[in-house]
């Protein structure tokens, strides 16, 4: 047959009494299973890469982070969590370095909210009990944050894994959510559609390396920010003045229940939490209007946290030169490396 | 109901779970399909079904009754034209009320009006029913074959009414005559696993084509330039054009895969429309791999009477025998696809090519060209050329106005705008694995050379054929374009 014309003719009734070739049959069958394998297999590749090498940030951060949550096999004194501001800005090595004390940075993203953090805090307790202190770092506008739960699907832990975490049931017990974070999670090629296509564009155009991730994080998960962006910050920093004569100060409710849950926990094992700003560009922390935000959001953090002995929040901010940042409240590398010995000086060593 | 629609994929399979279980019984099986058939078309145009029934009823009696009437004895031979002229006028009319009656009311009250003449035609506030195009033509190439004796009469009307509505093909073929599908029909048909993987390939590319290729071009490129025409010019247009000319191909070759994919696990094969219509060296051969099943039946039902009738005319200057039989044809096959004047000039644009071919090719090709003797690099020049007719007689074809195709054409250019990179990006990453695929199947002018890829390679193929279906679809749930003629 040398094209498709003629494919399937009548045939005569003797014909007919003809078995087709069962073994035929068969192969038809395993190929049709085996596209769909290969699609699935597929599939789960995408999933492994968008893990490792993600052109999302902040997917790749929280994929990372709590595949080396789940890497750890030891426990440290002291546990940073936060945002993706201390992801790049609290530098375990030199913790390790000054204090001679184990750290381990495992900042995410400011999307997932508090709560992340309280995840975190609960797994670790649970595998090696609770370390010697926790510091916790976010930029004050994540504290007034909703949490969309579909992007608690890119926590790669076993599936349910919510159920055994604060809130987790009440997030994703509804069915019609659990479908889509199922989707979010499994499924990139539905859910990470345009971040796939734009992938498949790059590679094809010779824009991307297949196998080079876009971020390191260091084996005590620091990210170093590498190029300073000053007139970015400054930008940045406007944009934030905006957002803060643009709304009112409001510790979101996802937000305070992560608190709540927090003191919990420090109060049961007399665990010191530590409650840090970002670093801040100065130009920022300078304006009498973003002061008095941040004056009124720390009043309402501390009417929730403020009773516990063991949680402390720690108002002060370390701010920044426009030279060491690459946006308003995202250090450089010697900026990490200052940001660090101030949190040890003021913080850890208190 | 369409192919590229989740309620068409359960249909399917709904009536391929029906048509195995009923495997032994090849007439109930007839049955079954045309229940579907039926139901397919009321589902997607409602109360058109009834419409359908009409060349049914009409064309099979007349088949009978030519059947009936020996064609030697001078009275029958009338009554057989009468029959004849009915069976046509019968379904053109069909045709001209719902198609074409309102351009053709419109135009007449443009030219009154340039005559300074009063006319009040009424128009028709008339939907087109879906493929109507089709099984019009088909039904009366039906006719014309018996009354010509090239075709038996078919006996059975669940089988000619099967022949016309034939769900896999009744909205926009491929054009399958009568003598090579009727005794498909009546015959018991046999699956082989060889058919339906055939079949299977041919519908998951079909939808590649469609949902990926066509959809994402026309999305991006093709419908932001011809419906904001005025602010696009040079390169965009260009390619714009280039885009158009893959969509196309991509959205009719995508609805025949699937059409020839879902017919062939039925167990039936349908006619071929494309052979590499972009590997052509000259018009002619063009209308050889574009659209073929429409094609044949042009050449045989306008072309070949057309070109006889100036052949029997005896003092006609030769000229006209060259430039006519092209000229009526091609214009019909651009009214044929829309009630336009775009349509009629892209016809018109046709039938010059082939004109001009004719006149300047002493010796027009019907060999091979590669292995006519004639060097590569004029071979791949003469493909070349032929491709930049081909896309501007798709601008033409896509313009709303003549107006628009006026400016489109008048503004072509390789001048770049700030589009033109975005534009050539994506022409290239939705056509590129398709070229590929398409210059490997040609060099080895074999259609189904991915159906024989070895069984892991074919895995492999048919998994990444889903992916992009999955992953690159641009989820527009727009029909098919030849559906809607």
């Amino acid at each position: 047959m040398s094209n498709s014309e003629n494919i399937a003719t009548p045939v005569r009734r003797s014909r007919l009494r003809e078995k087709p070739s069962s073994a035929k049959f068969v192969t038809f069958i395993l190929e049709v299973l085996g596209s769909l394998l290969a699609l699935v297999l597929l599939n789960f590749f995408t999933l492994w890469y968008l893990g490792n090498y993600s052109p999302n940030y902040g997917y790749w951060t929280l994929h990372q982070k709590w595949a080396l949550l789940g890497k750890m096999d030891a426990p440290v004194d002291w546990l940073i969590l936060g945002d993706s501001s201390c992801n790049q800005g609290v530098s375990p090595a030199l913790i390790q370095e000054k204090l001679g004390e184990t750290a381990i940075n495992l900042c995410t993203i400011g999307s997932v909210t508090a709560l992340n953090d309280v995840w975190m805090l609960e797994e670790y307790i649970q595998r090696f009990g609770p370390p010697k202190g926790v510091v916790i770092g976010h930029v004050y506008d994540v504290w007034s944050r909703d949490l969309d739960p579909l992007i608690l699907g890119q926590i790669p832990r076993p599936w349910n894994f919510w159920k055994e975490h604060t809130l987790g049931s009440d997030l994703l017990g509804n069915p019609e959510i659990r479908s889509q974070v199922f989707q979010e999670r499994y499924v990139p090629f539905v859910s990470q559609r345009l971040t796939l296509t734009s992938l498949l564009r790059s590679l094809i155009f010779g824009k991307l390396v297949p196998f080079k991730p876009r971020w390191l994080i260091d084996e005590y998960g620091f990210l170093s920010g590498e190029q300073a962006q000053p007139e970015n910050a400054i930008q940045d920093g406007q944009d934030h003045m905006q957002f803060v004569r643009e709304n009112e100060p409001v510790l979101s409710s996802i937000n305070q229940q992560a608190l709540e849950r927090l003191v919990e926990i420090a109060d049961a094992y007399q665990l010191p939490i530590y409650l840090m700003n970002s670093p801040l560009y100065d130009g920022l922390s300078a304006d009498d209007e973003f002061q008095a935000y941040l004056g009124e959001l720390t009043h309402q953090i501390d009417s929730v946290v403020g009773e516990s002995q063991s949680v402390h929040l720690i108002p002060e901010i370390k701010t920044f030169p426009a030279a060491q940042m690459q946006t308003a409240d995202h250090l450089t590398l010697p900026g990490a490396q200052v940001y660090t010995e101030w949190l040890i000086q003021n913080v850890l060593t208190r | 109901m369409h192919f590229n629609s989740f309620s068409f994929i359960y249909f399917l399979a709904i009536v391929l779970i029906l048509y195995f279980l009923t495997m032994r019984w090849w007439k109930l099986q007839n049955l079954l399909l045309l229940a579907a058939s039926y139901l397919f078309y009321s589902l997607g145009g409602g109360p058109w079904v009834l419409l359908l029934l009409v060349p049914t009823l009409m064309d099979y009696s007349i088949g009978r009754l030519l059947g009936s009437l020996a064609d030697r004895l001078e009275r029958t031979a009338r009554l057989r034209k009468l029959l004849l002229a009915v069976s046509i006028l019968g379904n053109l009319t069909i045709l001209g009320v719902f198609k074409y009656y309102n351009f053709f009311t419109e135009n007449l009250q443009v030219a009154f009006n340039v005559l300074h003449l009063s006319l009040d035609a009424p128009t028709l506030s008339l939907m087109v029913p879906l493929g109507i195009s089709f099984w019009t033509l088909k039904s009366m190439s039906y006719t014309i074959d018996v009354y010509q004796n090239r075709q038996e009469p078919v006996r059975s009307l669940v089988d000619y009414a099967l022949f016309l509505a034939f769900f896999p093909t009744l909205l926009a073929g491929p054009l399958d005559r009568a003598r090579k599908f009727l005794p498909q029909i009546a015959a018991p048909r046999r699956l082989t696993p060889e058919q339906l993987k055939i079949g299977l390939h041919l519908i998951l590319a079909g939808y590649f084509k469609k949902l990926v290729i066509a959809d994402n071009l026309a999305m991006r490129i093709v419908n932001p330039v011809f419906s904001n025409s005025p602010e696009y010019y040079g390169l965009d247009i260009l390619l714009a054009g280039l885009a158009f000319t893959f969509q196309l191909y991509g959205d009719f070759a995508g609805y025949t895969d699937i059409a020839r994919g879902a017919a062939l696990l039925l167990g039936f094969d349908t006619a071929l429309n494309f052979r590499w219509p972009y590997f052509s060296f000259n018009p002619t051969d063009f209308w050889q791999r574009w659209h073929v099943s429409f094609s044949e039946w042009l050449r045989d039902y306008v072309f070949f009477p057309a070109r006889r009738t100036m052949l029997r005319w005896k003092n006609a200057p030769p000229i006209l025998g060259l430039v006519l039989p092209p000229l009526v044809t091609m214009s019909l096959s651009g009214l044929w696809h829309g009630a336009s004047w775009t349509f009629v000039l892209w016809g018109v644009y046709h039938a010059c090519l082939i004109i001009l071919y004719r006149l300047f090719e002493k010796k027009p090709i019907h060999q091979d060209p590669w292995k006519s003797g004639q060097a590569y690099p004029w071979v791949v020049l003469r493909l070349a050329l032929m491709f930049s007719l081909t896309m501007v007689g798709w601008i033409i074809f896509r313009s709303s106005s003549l107006s628009q195709a006026g400016y489109l054409l008048g503004n072509l250019s390789l001048a770049p705008s700030a589009h033109s990179l975005d534009f050539f990006y994506d022409l290239v990453f939705y056509t590129a694995p398709w070229c590929l695929a398409e210059v490997l199947t040609y060099a080895r002018k074999d259609l189904l050379l991915f159906v024989r890829l070895p069984f892991a390679a074919r895995l492999l193929l048919n998994g990444t054929l889903l992916a992009g279906i999955v992953l690159l679809n641009a989820r527009l749930a727009t029909e098919f374009i030849y559906v809607q003629f």
